[in-house]
């Protein structure tokens, strides 16, 4: 069973918190996502825009660490408000790595958002399986 | 009105109820049958009942909930306000939803939002 931990216990903020419940309910019930989490091997970082907080989640291969604040070096950094993460966790990923959900509205609205610079993926292009991973492991979609 | 006195609640189930458009915040309303547990830290907790999309019981505990979930007195009062929606004060952490699960929460965000926001149209002594 691939680990969670929040690196600040107590301390963590609301960010990490809510990455900790939704990625803890996700991948104890479905195993394709652990295998999809001990291949990640990155960090990647989040900022929540309207709320203001940081948080970096280390995927190591057997434990995923989530801490308080952006701790560099990330291979992916997200900027992004409530609506945007809410978003992204409805959209849908086949096997881990074609991102159908991004052929909805929903999905085209995320795009549009990315186009105009409200929602930012630093690593995007040069790290997409990475970014579509990610999407992977935070969805709730059926 | 005491928040979570009986009085309170049937305003609450009324206000929440009287909105035509309830059903519609759901992602399934038809499917949405699920129970919720929810406090005020030092103020009290009720219990609010879903079926089929509408509140079907709305009052003092009576068992177990798929989920509870609440806040401290403050954060309420924001969100009875206007001033914050719940789900962000949900990604602040200020807003805890103590068990349940999430991806339901995620699915039907908006009819979080709205049917929090309708504490602000009861007059609440906190």
């Amino acid at each position: 069973m691939y680990q969670m931990e929040l690196a600040d216990g107590e301390q963590a903020n609301g960010l990490a918190n809510l990455l900790n419940m939704l990625l803890s309910q996700n991948l104890a019930s479905n195993p394709e996502k652990q295998n999809l989490a001990r291949k990640m091997n990155c960090s990647i970082g989040l900022y929540t825009t309207d709320t203001d907080q940081h948080c970096t989640l280390v995927f190591g291969r057997d434990k995923l660490n989530i801490k308080n604040g952006l701790v560099k070096p990330v291979r992916v950094q997200v900027s992004a408000n409530t609506s945007h993460l809410i978003d992204v966790s409805q959209l849908k990923v086949v096997g881990g790595w074609f991102p159908s959900g991004f052929f909805t509205k929903r999905g085209w609205q995320i795009i549009k958002e990315i186009l105009a610079g409200r929602l930012k993926v630093k690593g995007l292009v040069t790290h997409l399986l990475t970014v579509i991973r990610f999407i992977s492991l935070v969805s709730i979609a059926r | 009105m005491k928040f979570a006195s009986q009085e309170w609640c049937d305003a609450f189930k009324k206000v929440v109820n009287d909105d035509k458009d309830l059903t519609s915040w759901f992602s399934d309303g038809a499917n949405f049958n699920y129970k919720f547990e929810i406090f005020a830290e030092g103020s009290g907790k009720f219990q609010l009942y879903f079926q089929k999309g509408t509140v079907d019981y709305c009052g003092a505990p009576q068992g177990d909930t798929d989920f509870i979930l609440g806040s401290d007195v403050d954060t309420w009062k924001k969100i009875a306000s206007g001033s914050d929606a719940a789900s962000k004060l949900f990604t602040l952490g200020k807003l805890k939803v103590s068990k349940g699960p999430l991806d339901i929460i995620i699915r039907n965000v908006v009819a979080l939002d709205k049917i929090c926001a309708k504490v602000g149209l009861i007059a609440t002594e906190w």
